[in-house]
């Protein structure tokens, strides 16, 4: 079994702080893998331990990926392909790329995340689905049986549960309640960095990178809230709390 | 008169899309899977296949020649917005929480990473978005309202072995005017009884952040209150061991008056709240009650 | 989500393996350690044998002992910093340092064990305590005193193959969990083979239980201690024990040199630990300060405060300096093995660290307690457990304080001068 797993690196989110007055956030801070892209690792690799066969991590990103991509192998990817000079990605230049370096390989299974934590656009598997034309079974979160030929998937949809499957070669993305990515311990790392990364660029693919958008602003919501801080024992602040409700509700 | 397409598979989305497509100026074409608001309308029997519906868009999308493609940002409406999107070599932006247009691009707004900014991106036009639906107000407009029936071609790219509807509770939180809102501060499953009698006090409906839901499973996933749940904008919600992380805090943005009770006194909920009581709520909720 | 915003160090770097690695632990405390040290605290404050057996078995799983051991002893092949960081990682999460502790005495022994020990001893015992299954701690301390091991008194006869060794040991860690894991342990332990004085002592991996069977001679007691409940702490009695000589560890009547270089190492992951646990108190008080206000002002604006804070501040950098210097010394020595340093080369920039870092964190304590007041004095305020475990490694435990003042004198003045 050949798996390609599409992983993404993004900001690690709960570092990014906002300037107060601008609103701006202050993206100087470390990258990582995404917990989805995680998600669908320890799917591969699941699948790999029953099935044997290949786990092959792969992403388009900035110059850090050849950072980010360790946590991949760490993980457990016997190897990686990363595009590294693609930091302002779109959905569209991303499944274009993805494709271009899928297309050299012939994988029975291509997992992701059902989107990335950071723009949770959820695009990737459809757009790369359709260009290799593939079928793809989105929102897994569970894989009931796998085989060479077949695979039979749970998709959690917004109202209902739905048993689906598929012949391979088949495009999945799963859902973070699929299972719990392990934690690469020391050994796994001190490993990770031994194994091959292949590293492209877009040129190199023949992929023109797309700007089908303009950034117009990225703000922080406005939150304007009282903040008042109500202490003391808790028959003063039920009292005090009984008043704002009667007047709030 | 530029022209949109629709598909949304609940009518209601449907409606509220349509509306705002409408007020805008757009001459409304859809599909659907009943009678629903718009200029021309193609009504077929429900299908969840995204191969079928795919090449269904991509068959009305030839016949109209549409501006602006546009979908329900559901589960489904995403996915099949990037396939066709993709199909017809097309941008796509999903999760969209308003919409402008001006000239031949629009330009829509969305969370971005992870919630902690909104982003607003201009894309021009002929494109595909797909819309948070739930995040229009509904307008009142006149549709010429021309219907026809439309048989979906069948695909055969994955087959469906079982469907089954998700078991909900009909909750009222969008329409609440008081939530009170539960999160990992409580210790136990049993403890939401001391809520609840709260909640009947106050005539008010019970949300929770996500670990309840999804992690814990204390209360179904449609009282979640968040990110990827409801987003609401009740007159007041009450907190209640909620550390405020952004993901759930966008989901309350919308409220008029926030109060939270947390033992911590720095948890993130305090910036999202007007009154922050620091304290134990197994001391509070009680006194609170008799208060009440 | 990391409360302050630390400078930006050219100086203190790591390598990209060794910040996957700080990462991996970081995420792994934050699943498993974090959310339950208190409890772990609180429970083993009522019982000390109450031991948390199954953190320790996925901290095992982990891979997060026996960090420098090699591979095929089951070790996790990696180098002393690396361990340093996990330890300052896990103290992170459990301020108590009772799980810190629990780990580095079982990277540090283990790693001397293999250092001196014989290769049926290290196959037998690194595996199990790498898998969590088995404790391997220190044992030299002794009624009449713990700094002065060059008097200590447990006597061990040769008779054929095996040792038969008679004494008593005091203020072990460790002491319940080799009753208390699946395969058991015991310690690198100290006993007199030759005549007085330093040269006469031998060290011994002594099992007091293995593969889950009790040996016969080791008859126990578990003491009741202020602080880090999470790890145990005992002495135990030997009447007539007896070691085969497989487990003799190094030479006979070397035993003194090669506990030193143990202490050396275990010192420089007890002072990883207190850096850890001073890491949580800083950004305690930060928070404290961004919130509490007092007399209408933020009471940093109070110069008392403030200042007292940057001291403290400053003492915790330089700890940090001090741990990750002696722990660069220690790879360069013991796993590089580069001939241009020796296991002596240790002795300053070891005492400095655990000198150095344990205090800063104790005096950093206190006055986070005091900045809190009379809350940080309730047992519902978890503070307390980061003074009163660290606390130990103050008075104590691989050294005293004082002995870590006399080796900084002893080595930079010239020993002849202090006599």
């Amino acid at each position: 079994m050949k798996i390609a797993v599409c992983v993404k690196e993004v900001y690690n989110l709960e570092q990014v702080k906002i300037i107060k007055e601008t609103r701006e956030p202050i993206l100087d801070v470390p990258k990582k893998l995404d917990d989805l892209s995680r998600n669908a690792l320890e799917e591969a690799i699941k699948i790999r331990e029953k099935l044997g066969g290949e786990v092959v991590a792969i992403s388009a990103g900035s110059p850090d990926l050849k950072k980010t991509i360790k946590e991949a192998l760490a993980m457990g990817a016997d190897r990686a392909v990363i595009v590294t000079d693609c930091s302002n990605s779109t959905p569209e230049s991303t499944a274009l790329i993805l494709s271009k370096i899928l297309e050299k390989d012939s994988y029975d299974l291509i997992i992701m995340g059902d989107a990335s934590s950071d723009d949770y656009s959820g695009q990737m598997a459809s757009r790369i689905a359709e260009i290799l034309g593939l079928p793809q079974i989105t929102f897994v979160s569970e894989i009931k049986e796998v085989s060479e030929e077949k695979i039979t998937c749970v998709r959690d949809m917004d109202d209902y549960l739905e048993v689906v499957e598929a012949d391979l070669p088949c495009v999945l993305s799963v859902t973070n309640e699929i299972n719990e990515p392990r934690i690469p311990a020391l050994k796994d790392i001190l490993k990770a960095s031994k194994k091959p990364v292949e590293t492209l660029s877009a040129n190199d693919l023949g992929v023109e990178i797309p700007q089908p958008y303009e950034i117009i602003e990225n703000l922080a919501p406005e939150i304007d809230r009282r903040q008042e801080v109500i202490e003391g024992d808790a028959g003063d602040v039920a009292r005090k709390l009984a008043e704002i409700i009667r007047r709030e509700a | 008169m530029m022209k949109a397409l629709v598909f949304a598979e609940k009518a209601d989305h449907f409606n509220r899309i349509s509306s705002k497509l409408k007020e805008m100026g757009f001459e409304v074409h859809g599909l659907s899977f009943a009678e629903a608001n718009a200029d021309h309308l193609y009504i077929s029997e429900p299908n969840y296949d995204y191969a079928s519906i795919t090449a269904a868009m991509e068959k009305i999308s030839d016949d109209v020649g549409p501006d602006l493609v546009v979908f329900s940002s559901t589960k489904l409406g995403k996915e099949v917005s990037a396939r066709f999107a993709q199909r017809k070599n097309l941008p796509c932006i999903t999760e969209c929480l308003n919409l402008e247009v001006e000239g031949s691009s629009i330009t829509v707004s969305r969370y971005s990473l992870g919630g902690k900014t909104i982003a607003k991106l201009r894309t021009s036009l002929p494109g595909v978005i797909a819309v948070v639906a739930d995040a229009i107000e509904p307008s009142e407009q006149s549709f010429q309202m021309n219907i026809q029936d439309f048989e979906i071609p069948v695909s055969n790219q994955i087959r469906t072995v079982s469907r089954e509807e998700k078991k909900r509770e009909a909750v009222g939180l969008r329409e609440a005017d008081v939530i009170i809102c539960i999160g990992r501060g409580l210790r136990k499953k049993e403890d939401i009884e001391l809520v609840k009698e709260l909640a009947e006090k106050l005539n008010a409906e019970i949300g929770c952040t996500r670990p309840l839901s999804h992690d814990y499973k204390w209360l179904p996933e449609e009282r979640m209150i968040g990110l990827s749940g409801e987003k609401v904008s009740p007159k007041l919600l009450i907190s209640i061991g909620v550390s405020g992380q952004i993901q759930h805090a966008v989901g309350i943005m919308n409220s008029k008056t926030v109060i939270a009770i947390n033992t911590d006194e720095n948890a993130p909920m305090r910036e999202h709240s007007d009154y922050y009581v620091v304290g134990d709520l197994y001391e509070i909720i009680p006194e609170l009650i008799r208060n009440l | 989500m990391s409360v302050i915003d630390f400078p930006k160090n050219t100086v203190l770097t790591f390598s990209e393996e060794e910040e996957l690695f700080r990462e991996s632990v970081r995420e792994f405390c934050e699943r498993y350690i974090a959310p339950n040290w208190i409890e772990v605290d609180k429970r083993s404050e009522q019982n000390p044998m109450d031991i948390p057996v199954d953190i320790i078995k996925k901290m095992g799983e982990q891979g997060l002992f026996c960090i420098p051991c090699s591979e095929e002893y089951g070790g996790q092949g990696g180098t002393y910093t690396m361990a340093t960081i996990a330890m300052e990682e896990i103290a992170y999460a459990d301020p108590s340092v009772a799980l810190a502790v629990y780990a580095l005495l079982n990277t540090g022994w283990p790693f001397a064990l293999e250092l001196f020990g014989s290769e049926e001893a290290c196959q037998e015992i690194i595996p199990e305590v790498a898998k969590g299954r088995a404790f391997f701690g220190i044992a030299s301390t002794e009624p009449q005193g713990g700094s002065d091991v060059a008097g200590l008194k447990t006597r061990a006869e040769k008779k054929d193959d095996v040792y038969v060794i008679s004494g008593e040991k005091t203020f072990i860690s460790g002491v319940g969990e080799v009753q208390k894991l699946e395969w058991g342990g015991g310690w690198f332990t100290l006993a007199r083979t030759g005549g007085e004085g330093h040269k006469g002592i031998s060290a011994f991996a002594l099992l007091a239980r293995k593969n889950g069977e009790l040996a016969d001679g080791w008859e126990p007691t578990i003491y009741e201690d202020i602080g880090r409940h999470g790890l145990t702490t005992g002495g135990f009695k030997l009447t007539n024990f007896e070691v085969e000589s497989k487990y003799l560890i190094g030479e006979e009547n070397r035993g003194f040199y090669h506990v030193m270089e143990g202490f050396n190492l275990a010192r420089i992951v007890v002072a990883a630990a207190t850096i850890g646990a001073s890491r949580w108190l800083l950004e305690q008080a930060v928070e404290w300060f961004r919130t509490r206000k007092l007399f209408g002002r933020n009471i940093s604006a109070f110069q008392g405060v403030s200042f007292k804070f940057a001291d403290l501040y400053a003492r915790w950098e330089a700890s940090r300096y001090f741990v990750y210097r002696a722990s660069r010394l220690a790879d360069k020595i013991y796993i590089e093995k580069d001939p241009s340093y020796k296991p002596l080369d240790l002795n300053v920039p070891v005492a400095l660290a655990k000198n150095y870092g344990p205090e800063t964190c104790v005096d950093l304590a206190e006055e986070v307690m005091k900045w809190y007041g009379a809350y940080a004095y309730t047992k519902e305020a978890p503070i307390f457990r980061a003074w009163l475990g660290p606390f130990s490694y103050v008075i104590g435990a691989e050294g005293a304080q004082n002995i870590m003042r006399l080796i900084i004198a002893r080595d930079i003045i010239g020993r002849e001068y202090l006599k």
